[in-house]
């Protein structure tokens, strides 16, 4: 390939990763909502006395992305469920782990794994696996910072049972208040739950099917070597960025890691130099609302969403 | 945005060193170069393999 095509593609692959679409509508209530959910717990620590507490507590809020009011009652709260589920199998993992030196880091690895593998059953199942994963880390980093493990885990239950109370109430108002719910998503007819269990285990038959478990755990594995090597490094983001970009699709490079490797890259850096300048805490929880309440619109009309 | 969150939430109280802002951005450039370099490898694994 010439220089000049290969330029051409790198140009092209660039602009449609930083494209901004208008296509998908998001209402002032529901970024309202997202920033609450981060910012409830904060102001009721404050009021406390005991702001690390809110903090943590708000971090429960990190896998649980806008959830619409559905059709119903039952079809939000089985969305929610899908959404905190995880979140809290994931922290009560990481707080059994997290005294576990190497052997419990090496276990994550392996709870990844699994759940990558559980993740290829459906589509749904492979957006909660990530969510699980991805929290497992979160909490896991989390945890070591705390001398208090357990308060922590039920800090970001309580979190994550906010959030999920607030986009409730959310779908409550919407749902009484509209004749008709909105669907956003058409969704043809489902596979029954047999003919996918059947898909599923005919899948791990083929190496098609650890394709995704594989990538995951070396990609794990060589970050945890990465970490151990350069012990005096903050490295333990590596997994992080690893479980944030890896894709069950087998592109080499698809839009959405150069999307999430620029949203990353950008978000470690505005994030350090915000608190490098040293605001004050208010303004601080001001700027966590404000990033949370526009991650919904942001993620909707251009950073992809994280489940996949 | 929720790598932004993570890190102000996380550094809320305690900003972080300058050596600690260009550990977090080369181990995301770290994390992205092995997903590339895994997507890669597997790519050439499987294709090979006709799966």
């Amino acid at each position: 390939m010439s220089d000049r095509r290969l330029w051409t593609r790198v140009r092209t692959h660039i602009g449609d990763a930083v494209r901004w679409t208008t296509d998908a509508e998001i209402g002032l209530s529901e970024g309202l909502i997202a920033g609450l959910s981060f910012v409830g717990p904060i102001l009721f620590a404050a009021a406390l006395g005991n702001l690390p507490l809110g903090l943590i507590a708000s971090a429960g809020s990190l896998p649980i992305g806008r959830v619409g009011p559905g059709r119903s009652l039952f079809d939000q709260g089985r969305s929610l469920a899908l959404s905190v589920l995880p979140t809290i199998v994931a922290a009560a993992i990481a707080e059994f782990l997290v005294g576990g030196g190497l052997a419990g880091r090496l276990l994550t690895i392996v709870c990844a794994g699994v759940a990558a593998l559980l993740g290829g059953y459906d589509r749904t199942a492979a957006i909660v696996t990530t969510r699980f994963t991805l929290f497992l880390i979160i909490a896991q980093s989390m945890s070591a910072a705390t001398p208090h493990p357990a308060a922590m885990m039920a800090l970001l239950t309580a979190g994550a049972l906010w959030t999920a109370l607030l986009w409730l109430l959310f779908g409550a108002v919407v749902r009484s208040t509209t004749s008709r719910t909105p669907i956003l998503a058409e969704q043809g007819p489902a596979a029954a739950a047999p003919a996918k269990l059947a898909r599923w285990r005919a899948s791990l038959g083929r190496p098609a099917g650890w394709h995704f478990t594989l990538k995951l755990v070396s990609c794990l594995v060589a970050a945890e070597a990465l970490d151990q090597t350069f012990p005096n490094h903050h490295l333990q983001w590596i997994a992080l960025t690893v479980v944030i970009l890896a894709q069950r699709r087998t592109n080499l490079f698809p839009i959405k890691v150069t999307q999430r490797a620029l949203g990353a890259g950008a978000g470690v850096l505005l994030a350090g130099l915000c608190l490098a300048a040293h605001p004050s805490a208010w303004t601080l929880t001001g700027c966590i609302g404000l990033i949370a309440g526009t991650r919904p619109l942001l993620k909707s009309r251009h950073y992809v969403p994280i489940p996949r | 945005m929720m790598t932004t969150l993570i890190v102000l939430m996380m550094d809320f109280d305690q900003p972080p060193a300058a050596s600690v802002l260009t550990d977090r951005v080369l181990a995301t450039l770290a994390g992205a170069t092995l997903v590339i370099a895994a997507n890669l490898a597997g790519k050439r694994v499987f294709d090979r393999g006709g799966s």
